[in-house]
Formats: structure tokens, C-alpha cells, sequence
């Protein structure tokens, strides 16, 4: 039996085949408290500045979350680190599934990964022993290949994250998969993993088990955030629609990006037929899933009966493929959106970036910048289904076009030139989420912000909104008003920004849904505190276990610091900021314009204790978060 | 409570695990997959998943299998009784229930049978969402 | 006089009401069209649904007629709250949103 309180790390040299373990001192664990937080401490030490992410110096990092393997709501997330091949900056990309419980029920909460194997490997970890295997007959295989082939060699369930063909190739936005179907989606993970030759890690849970220090807190504690979560009307929606539920909302108010971000909306029968609310009665709905622990069963498994994308089954699709892979390429069939998931799960692919590239090739030849013979005889035109999931296996295998698109727009436009760069939609090399960042200034700031690129999966600042008694509530604690909870005014957008910052940190260290505490609202700074303190025996308030949030955000600031970050580099893409979209209702000023985003990161520096030049933390912050050890980046 | 019994609707599982770790964790104090009364037979590809525990069911085909009669019918509560003393770990019994119902420790080398947690069942409370597993009391 | 129903001799304006979750669920359908006097409020809109479909008003309503905290009224995809709440003015062809929760994914 091991305790939250004792977390181990395995350190494995693919290069010289050499594995030893370390412990995390308590101290560490106290101010980071683990997995996401762990990881960035593990980075920060491990990670030497300017290492090409694709070479055998970058460490590749699997960090369970603290409570997992327990039954707090949620606890199945599992988050992987490393320096991103797609922006070159720090990147943590997360997933539930239950590999991560399975990790820790193997004995092992780290993994950290250097060097690079000749031939192809699998890291297989099982209770008492941890061993490298050759994988040279499963390179090559998709992911459900690649988990079926090794479940085969094992009596009992084992559970898996593995890379698909776009991660051998090193497409620069291959995700690693998780239990199959949970995608550690953004800024190339899988590319990483693929440059190290390790095809797959296996965790068998076996007889490990996980105890916490003091039971009847921590079940009360449980309890309590359980009982949250049945009231949410958020979560509720989530258990019943999905993630893509509210594709038809977003379309109704005209907030759907969509045609490589030139319009917000898309016909009301295709965003009907697209929203996860008529796929139960549509018959696509097999089963509603969730990760290990889950008390909102958000995930889907979908089946397309017969047709021309008969056969047809995937986990998910969550939103953001849904919006990225559909409305942003002009597609409104939900039976071929289904079928890009498929692939883009089974091939490893990120889908933001997959169907954001493809966006971007189809504005490009609309404009007249690529033809169709530069594009292996595809016609790339809006709302071409063959084009779409054409190129997405082409871009998996590094295919012809596909292998100017498997760098991401900014290096595409880069190699086409002209000015298509304009509708490279990105920021630091990443394609954002498909969130109206004209109308959602929060959101705008995160993205700008967020380390790892412009995405919600840093901070969601959806409480902005205002749309459940939570989320207002939320806001009137952090601002002192709940009339701040309206999405489109400047004034705020740092505090409320930076408090989703934390509690996001915290969630990701604990290894919670980040629906139960920036989404849902379910479960709380003291709710987090509480089950914390309760797992590890470790004392921890409510403003501590905030402060270890904040702590967080700091380190991946210097680590990206140390890699050349300067606050040109905190920005949206052109086309938000320069090209006023006036398909957005009710939207005065339907750009963030420079001046917009310039106040905001002032006033979000400024809150931090970061210098406005470069948003550097000032001595005085790095000693009063005890991260003195980076004083001299 | 007495005379209870689980009632499975697989089609609703979703497979968190949530029913196997707490029932671990409140039968151990320690959460596993393995030390659970109840456990989830997963085929994570197909996404099929099926809660496998011991369902109080009539006709009780391990009490009736069992050649040392180690379990018997507990009139009170409605589950099945082990006698642990007379228990011989020949894991007859677990072949013998057609629901899967009943798990195996290796360690102390006895059947591991739902005991319905003394009459609330730790699985039904933490499955409330998307309630795949119910209680059902046949007084109404 | 009403001020909603439409009347010959006020011109009259059509605002769409869309309806999501529980909302939706009840009346079961998704859309709504109110006909109502010129400088009709959002005010007029709810009570114009709430005439139509009474076992809605429980939903969206609390005992004293104001608009239940859970319920989130999008006018024209902006926040009534952030404008004028249900007194903000209502202008032909706006469409006004009524929903339980959205966000996520």
C-alpha cells in the first residue's frame, strides 16, 4: 500500500536502457503537491534551455495526479510535460481515462523519459517491476491496434498511453492516447514520445493499492464534492449532452468560429445535427463514459450505423473537434466529423491543430496561394469531406501536403508564403480552441497568456459568462462584484484570469476534472485544501493550496522565460486582433484590438508581481513563493 | 433493510470505477481494483462495460456448489454468508455464479462476496449519476 | 393596454425567443415567436412566454416575477444583465435566448 504523501518518480535513459527511481522529498510535494505540479518542478530541474524538443535532452514527463487511484470525483487525470516541438515553449497537455490511476497503482506517480531508443520500445510497469520492451512489431499500428496487441500479452486489464503513426512521424501536434479513446492532445507530445522510439507506455494495475492517511476526512470530503457536482446544472449538462452539446447555442449566438475563423455561424440544421444534443436520438450515442473516478461521465462513444462512414466508432468526439474539424472547414456532415475523430484518435493526432491546419489550406487555395496539384490532386475546398479526412491521414503519415501541413500553420504559411500568414490563425505556432475570443475577454487574456499556446486548457475563465448562480458567485468572490460576470468588458480580466489560473493548477496537480472547479464549479479552493490534506496527512489551508496554484504558473513562466518568452510572445493571432468579424451579434468591437490586449497584460503582470517588459517575476515574487531556486533562470 | 439486493443496468455504466474503488476502500480501507467486491469487465476499444457483482439471486447456484457448505444464505440481510473457517479457497464457488458475481482474494485465499455494506450499499451512493447500479428493497 | 398581444394600433414588433434546456424540455419546442408592441421590454417577452406555455414560468420565474438566478437571457448573444436587464428595450427582429448553462469542452 502506498500513500498520496510519498510520490515516486521513475526515471528511465532510453539511450543507455537505464531505469532507477527517486522519491520526492515532502517538501517538494508540500509546495507542488503532484502531478502537474510535480512535473513542472521534475521540468524546471531536468529540462536544460535551447534542447531540441525532437533529440534525445528533452525529458518527457508522465506525472499522475496526487488523488489518483482514489475515488474523489474526477481523480483519473493524468498530465504529460515536456518542451513542445510545435512552440518551442513549455507544454503540459493533459487526459483523463484510467491510465493514470493504473500508473499509481503500479507504484509509480513520474515517469521521466530521456534519451532515445534505437529500435522501437513499450515502457511496461507493473507493481514490484518496471521493464523495457522491444515494440518494433507495433510500429506502425493506429491506437487501438497498438492497446489491443498489448493487452493481448497480459492476463489482467492493463491500461495504456500510447502514440499512433503521427507521433512516429513526428508530426509536430501528435497527441499521446490514453485508455484509448482520452487524447493528451496538444502541442506534440506524441511527436516527442515518437523521437524517443517509445511507441507506448503500459501501466497494469494489478493488486497496487492506494491509501490515504486519514479515510473518514477524505470520504466525507468525497462525499461532499460528489453531492456539488449531482447539483450542478453545468455538470448536468455535461453527463447529458457532452462537451458538444452546446454547439447549437454557441451557433444561435453567433459565437461558433467558424471557415478558418471568418464567420460565427453556420446553418441551424448542420449546427443541429452537430450538437451532442440530438445524438442520443439520432441513434450515434452508444454510451456515455468517464475516466476513472468520474462523477460527470462527460465522454462519449459514438457509432455511425451504415452509409458512407458506416462502421464508424470512436470515443468522443469532444467539442473542440466537433467545432475544429466541422464548422472551421466548412463541414456540417456530423457523420464525417465523426469519422475525422476516428482518425484523429486512432492516428494520433490533435484535433484543433489537425482541422485548423486543414482550414488554413483551404482559405490558402481559395485564395489562390496553392493549387490543387500542390495538393497531392485534393480539392481543398470549404466543406469538403474527401479534403478533410484526406489530408488528415495525410498529414498523420507526413504524406505530400500533408508534410507541410503536419508543422502547423505558422510554419506552413512560412513555406507558402505571401500573405498567408494572415489566416494563420495562431499564437506562439498553436492554433487556438474554437472560442470567440472577441466576445470572451477572459478567455482572450488566458489565451494570450497561457504558456503552452492559445487554448482553455490552462485557465477557463467560463464563470465570466454568468451563466449558472455558480459561476456568478464565483465571480463576486473574486471581483467583489458579480456584475463582472459578463464576458466582453476589459475591466477585471486579470483577476479573474489569474484566480482560474490557480484553481486550474491545483485541479491538474491533484489530478481533478478541471470541470469540477472551472466549469462546474462543484468543488472548491477549501473542498481542494480538504481532500488534499486528507489523502497525504499534509496540513494545507485553502490560501496554501492557492499559493502552490500560483507557484505553479510562476515556474512554467521562468521555464518559458528561459527559453526566450518575451511579451511579444503573450499575443492572439492576427486575424482575431487586426480583422473585425461582424458575424458576432452584439459585439461592439467585434476585435482585441493591441490596445485591448495591452491593458489587460498590464494589469495581469501587475497582479502576479511580473515585470510589464517581459513579464518577468520579480525577485521579491520568486522568494515569497519559495521558488527561490529559479532567481537565476 | 433487509432482503435487498443490487440490480445492474450495464448499458448505463460508464466505467469510472468509482462503484470498485470505493467498495475497496470501505471493505480494506485502502483503494484497489482488486480488493473490491464488485468489479467492471471493461473492453476499452468497444467501450462495453459491465459491472459484475453478486446480485442476491434466488436460486444461489454457489451455495449449492460450495462441497464444504462454507455459504449460506443470510435470512436477515439477504446476502450470502461465508463461513471463513470451513472455507477450503477452492474457488468453486466463483465458477459456479452465472453472474460473475463474486471475486477471489489471493492473498487470504477466501471468496469475496457483496455483503450489501450492512445495507447501504457504498456502490449504489458514489453510482447516484448515471445510476448503474440500484438498490432494490422488494418490501417497496 | 398590453403591451404585448400586437395591437392594430401600435405597430407591432416580432422578437424570437429560443429555448434551450430545461426551458426547452417543458414547453417542448425551441422557438417562439413574440408579437409585441412597439417599446415592448424583455420583461414583456417572458411574460408573453409564460402566457403561452404557464408550465414554463415555474422554470423561469420565481414567486415574486423575477427571473430565477439559474436562467441566463441572451439578447442578441449579449447578456440582458450587462444591458439594461428585463428592462432593456426590445428592437423588431431581436432574438432573445433563454438558457440554463452553456460553456465547456
Amino acid at each position: 500500500m502506498r500513500c498520496a504523501n510519498e510520490q515516486v518518480v521513475l526515471h528511465v535513459d532510453l539511450s543507455y536502457r537505464k531505469m532507477w527511481h527517486e522519491i520526492v522529498p515532502e517538501m517538494v510535494v508540500r509546495r507542488f503537491l503532484g502531478g502537474r505540479g510535480i512535473g513542472d518542478w521534475l521540468l524546471w530541474r531536468d529540462l536544460k534551455p535551447g534542447v531540441d524538443p525532437l533529440g534525445p535532452d528533452n525529458p518527457l514527463i508522465f506525472s499522475a495526479g496526487a488523488l489518483l487511484g482514489t475515488a474523489a470525483p474526477t481523480a483519473g487525470r493524468a498530465t504529460i510535460l515536456c518542451r513542445s516541438p510545435l512552440t518551442g515553449f513549455y507544454l503540459k497537455t493533459g487526459a483523463g481515462g484510467r491510465f493514470g490511476a493504473a500508473l499509481r497503482f503500479a507504484g509509480v506517480d513520474h515517469i521521466a523519459v530521456r534519451g532515445v531508443s534505437e529500435a522501437p520500445v513499450v515502457l511496461w510497469i507493473e507493481p514490484g517491476s518496471t521493464e523495457i520492451r522491444d515494440a518494433s512489431e507495433l510500429w506502425g499500428a493506429g491506437v487501438r491496434e497498438t492497446h489491443r496487441r498489448l493487452q493481448e500479452d497480459c492476463e489482467d486489464s492493463i491500461e495504456t498511453a500510447c502514440i499512433g503513426p503521427a507521433g512516429e512521424h513526428r508530426v509536430r501536434y501528435a497527441n499521446v492516447m490514453l485508455s484509448v479513446y482520452h487524447s493528451a492532445s496538444r502541442g506534440g507530445a506524441g511527436a516527442v514520445m515518437g523521437s524517443k522510439g517509445l511507441k507506448a507506455v503500459v501501466a497494469r494495475p494489478g493488486r497496487g493499492s492506494i491509501g490515504v492517511m486519514d479515510p473518514e476526512g477524505f470520504h466525507l470530503a468525497s462525499d461532499r464534492a460528489r453531492a456539488n457536482l449531482l447539483e450542478d446544472p453545468m455538470a448536468n449538462n455535461l453527463y447529458h449532452y457532452g462537451t458538444a452539446g452546446d454547439v447549437t447555442v454557441f451557433n444561435d449566438i453567433r459565437r461558433l468560429p467558424s471557415k478558418n475563423w471568418q464567420v460565427a455561424h453556420i446553418e441551424d440544421e448542420e449546427a443541429e445535427s452537430l450538437g451532442g444534443r440530438s445524438w442520443e436520438e439520432a441513434g450515434y450515442l452508444k454510451r456515455r463514459r468517464g475516466c476513472s473516478a468520474c462523477s460527470i461521465h462527460c465522454h462519449r462513444f459514438t457509432e455511425v450505423g451504415d452509409g458512407p462512414y458506416g462502421g464508424t466508432a470512436s470515443g468522443g468526439p469532444q467539442l473542440a473537434t466537433v467545432t475544429r474539424g466541422g464548422p472551421n472547414c466548412g463541414v456540417g456532415n456530423v457523420e464525417a466529423v465523426f469519422r475525422f475523430n476516428e482518425l484523429c484518435n486512432d492516428l494520433g493526432l490533435d484535433a484543433i491543430s489537425t482541422g485548423s491546419s486543414i482550414a488554413w489550406l483551404m482559405e490558402t487555395y481559395e485564395r489562390g496561394l496553392i493549387s490543387s496539384e500542390q495538393a497531392d490532386g485534393i480539392e481543398p475546398v470549404w466543406g469538403s469531406e474527401e479534403a478533410l479526412l484526406g489530408l488528415t491521414g495525410r498529414i498523420a503519415h507526413r504524406q505530400g501536403i500533408g508534410d507541410l501541413l503536419a508543422d502547423e500553420t505558422l510554419a506552413a504559411s512560412q513555406r507558402v508564403g505571401g500573405d498567408s500568414w494572415q489566416w494563420a490563425v495562431q499564437a506562439k505556432g498553436m492554433s487556438p480552441s474554437g472560442v470567440a475570443m472577441q466576445s470572451a475577454l477572459g478567455y482572450a487574456l488566458a489565451f494570450a497568456v497561457n504558456p503552452r499556446g492559445p487554448d482553455h486548457l490552462h485557465t477557463e475563465t467560463i464563470a465570466e459568462f454568468g451563466a449558472t448562480p455558480q459561476a456568478r458567485e464565483v465571480i463576486q468572490r473574486i471581483t467583489g462584484d458579480e456584475r463582472y460576470a459578463v464576458s466582453d468588458i476589459v475591466d477585471k480580466r486579470g483577476e479573474i484570469v489569474r484566480w482560474h489560473e490557480d484553481i486550474y493548477a491545483v485541479t491538474d496537480a491533484l489530478g481533478l476534472c478541471a470541470f469540477t472547479t472551472t466549469c462546474a464549479y462543484g468543488i472548491d479552493e477549501g473542498l481542494l485544501a480538504k481532500l488534499f490534506a486528507t489523502a497525504t496527512g499534509v496540513p494545507m489551508s485553502s490560501e496554501e493550496i492557492m499559493t502552490a496554484g500560483r507557484r505553479m504558473m510562476t515556474l512554467e513562466r521562468a521555464i518559458n522565460l528561459r527559453e526566450g518568452l518575451t511579451r511579444a510572445d503573450d499575443t492572439l493571432p492576427w486575424r482575431i486582433m487586426n480583422e473585425p468579424n461582424h458575424d458576432l451579434t452584439g459585439v461592439e468591437d467585434p476585435i482585441v484590438s493591441r490596445a485591448k490586449l495591452d491593458r489587460m497584460l498590464d494589469a495581469y503582470y501587475d497582479l502576479h508581481g511580473w515585470d510589464r517588459e517581459r513579464g518577468a517575476p520579480a525577485p521579491q515574487t520568486l522568494r515569497e513563493l519559495d521558488l527561490e531556486f529559479a532567481l537565476d533562470g | 433493510m433487509s432482503g435487498g439486493r443490487l440490480e445492474v443496468d450495464a448499458a448505463r455504466c460508464t466505467g469510472c470505477n468509482s462503484c470498485v474503488l470505493t467498495c475497496a476502500f470501505v471493505h480494506e480501507g485502502t483503494f484497489s481494483l482488486s480488493g473490491a467486491r464488485i468489479r467492471v469487465d471493461a473492453d476499452p476499444i468497444s467501450a462495453e462495460y459491465t459491472p459484475r457483482v453478486c446480485i442476491q439471486c434466488a436460486e444461489a447456484r454457489c451455495i449449492v456448489a460450495c462441497p464444504v457448505n462454507a455459504l449460506s444464505r443470510d435470512q436477515g440481510t439477504n446476502t450470502i454468508a461465508l463461513d471463513e473457517a470451513a472455507c477450503t479457497g477452492c474457488r468453486i464457488c466463483v465458477g459456479a455464479c452465472p453472474y460473475g458475481g463474486i471475486g477471489f482474494d489471493e492473498e487470504s485465499r477466501r471468496p469475496r462476496i457483496c455483503d450489501l455494506c450492512g445495507g447501504a450499499p457504498a456502490c449504489v451512493d458514489v453510482c447516484r449519476l448515471p445510476e448503474a447500479i440500484r438498490s432494490i428493497c422488494p418490501d417497496g | 393596454m398590453r403591451r404585448s398581444g400586437g395591437s392594430s394600433e401600435n405597430r407591432a414588433i416580432r422578437v424570437e425567443v429560443r429555448l434551450y434546456g430545461e426551458a426547452a424540455r417543458v414547453v417542448r419546442k425551441e422557438r417562439f415567436i413574440s408579437e409585441l408592441s412597439e417599446g415592448s421590454i424583455v420583461r414583456d417577452a417572458v411574460e408573453d412566454l409564460c402566457g403561452a406555455y404557464p408550465a414554463v414560468a415555474e422554470h423561469l420565474l420565481t414567486e415574486n416575477g423575477d427571473v430565477r438566478p439559474a436562467v441566463n437571457l441572451l439578447l442578441n448573444g449579449r447578456p440582458v444583465r450587462s444591458i439594461a436587464g428585463l428592462e432593456t428595450r426590445l428592437e423588431d427582429g431581436d432574438r432573445l435566448f433563454v438558457l440554463h448553462a452553456y460553456g465547456g469542452g
